[in-house]
């Protein structure tokens, strides 16, 4: 491999072929578009970017659907509605929600429902208590 | 301004073609395919001689095109051969053996029936680094990538080629 002669070119050019080659590349220059390939040039772009968004809007229906089977079918038209009925916010918090939720009545509205405990009872507390339990509670050990 | 563009490109053509065509020949299998590739690099230079800007050489700029040219011809050639049933290996010594344009010795026979058996990417590194004797900067300006996988690529080629040029003398 090391051997200068391996290096040397052993390609002989055809007689005459850069003279063919320039007038190949003469005639397809030159050669007229068929209006197929100039109609293709004018959707193609076109055509791509429908595509694009046909991609982006399957995804987005897949996931919806694959959302749907793993979660069930949510039909509650008021997306407040339906995590109020899935438990995952406090019904009397719905009151505290308008067009624009106001910070300091939202705040109020939660210290008014703070309960306050001291130190011995907090080691009896368990965070999944609700908040009547919690009251119960605090009645009990109030009457003890 | 097309008549004009049209001679000087015809002069491009005059003085580059051979070099750019030896440069070709040696990294595909047979001269048809050089040829083809040829006329698709002339091509892209003619559609996109406007544009050029002399950042590089206008040589350097064919260059690159040519040798990216051949690597996507030889990409696509070998998606095509890998569904034909043939026996892919023996057909490029084959095919030097029988091209009338070939004059090299047994020992070059080899050495090019070994160099058509690399992948596109690793041929096109091993042409550029053996053949045509570029330092590594100047083949990551012409392929991309880094210099140090462009050395652990020509490292690889000469050892496929080494053994394979031994397997072809016994």
């Amino acid at each position: 491999m090391n051997d200068e002669r391996l290096r040397q070119d052993p390609f002989v050019l055809p007689e005459g072929y850069i003279a063919e080659v320039e007038e190949s590349l003469r005639k397809k220059i030159h050669r007229p578009l068929s209006g197929m390939s100039v109609f293709i040039g004018k959707v193609k772009p076109a055509f791509m970017l429908v595509l694009v968004f046909a991609v982006i809007g399957g995804f987005g229906y897949g996931v919806r659907k694959l959302t749907e089977a793993v979660y069930g079918t949510v039909s509650y038209e008021d997306g407040f509605m339906a995590l109020i009925e899935e438990g995952y916010i406090d019904p009397e918090f719905i009151y505290y929600v308008s067009d624009e939720i106001n910070v300091g009545e939202a705040l109020d509205s939660s210290l008014e429902k703070t309960v306050y405990v001291d130190e011995i009872m907090t080691g009896d507390l368990v965070a999944s208590m609700t908040q009547n339990e919690v009251e119960e509670y605090i009645v009990s050990r109030n009457n003890d | 301004m097309e008549g004009r563009q049209e001679y000087a490109f015809n002069l491009i053509v005059r003085k580059y073609g051979e070099r750019l065509y030896r440069l070709v020949r040696k990294m595909t299998s047979s001269h048809s395919q050089a040829d083809d590739v040829l006329q698709d690099t002339f091509l892209k230079v003619w559609k996109y001689l406007p544009d050029f800007r002399e950042e590089s050489g206008l040589y350097t700029w064919m260059y690159r095109i040519a040798v990216n040219e051949t690597i996507t011809a030889l990409r696509r050639e070998r998606l095509r051969s890998a569904f034909s049933l043939s026996d892919k290996n023996g057909k490029a010594a084959l095919t030097l053996a029988a091209d009338p344009y070939f004059c090299g010795d047994d020992v070059q026979r080899r050495l090019y029936g070994a160099v058509a058996k690399l992948p596109p990417k690793q041929r096109a590194v091993f042409t550029l680094k053996y053949f045509e004797g570029l330092k590594y900067e100047e083949i990551a300006f012409v392929l991309g990538g880094t210099v140090g996988s462009l050395k652990a690529s020509y490292h690889h080629a000469y050892t496929k080629i080494c053994r394979s040029m031994e397997e072809d003398a016994v």
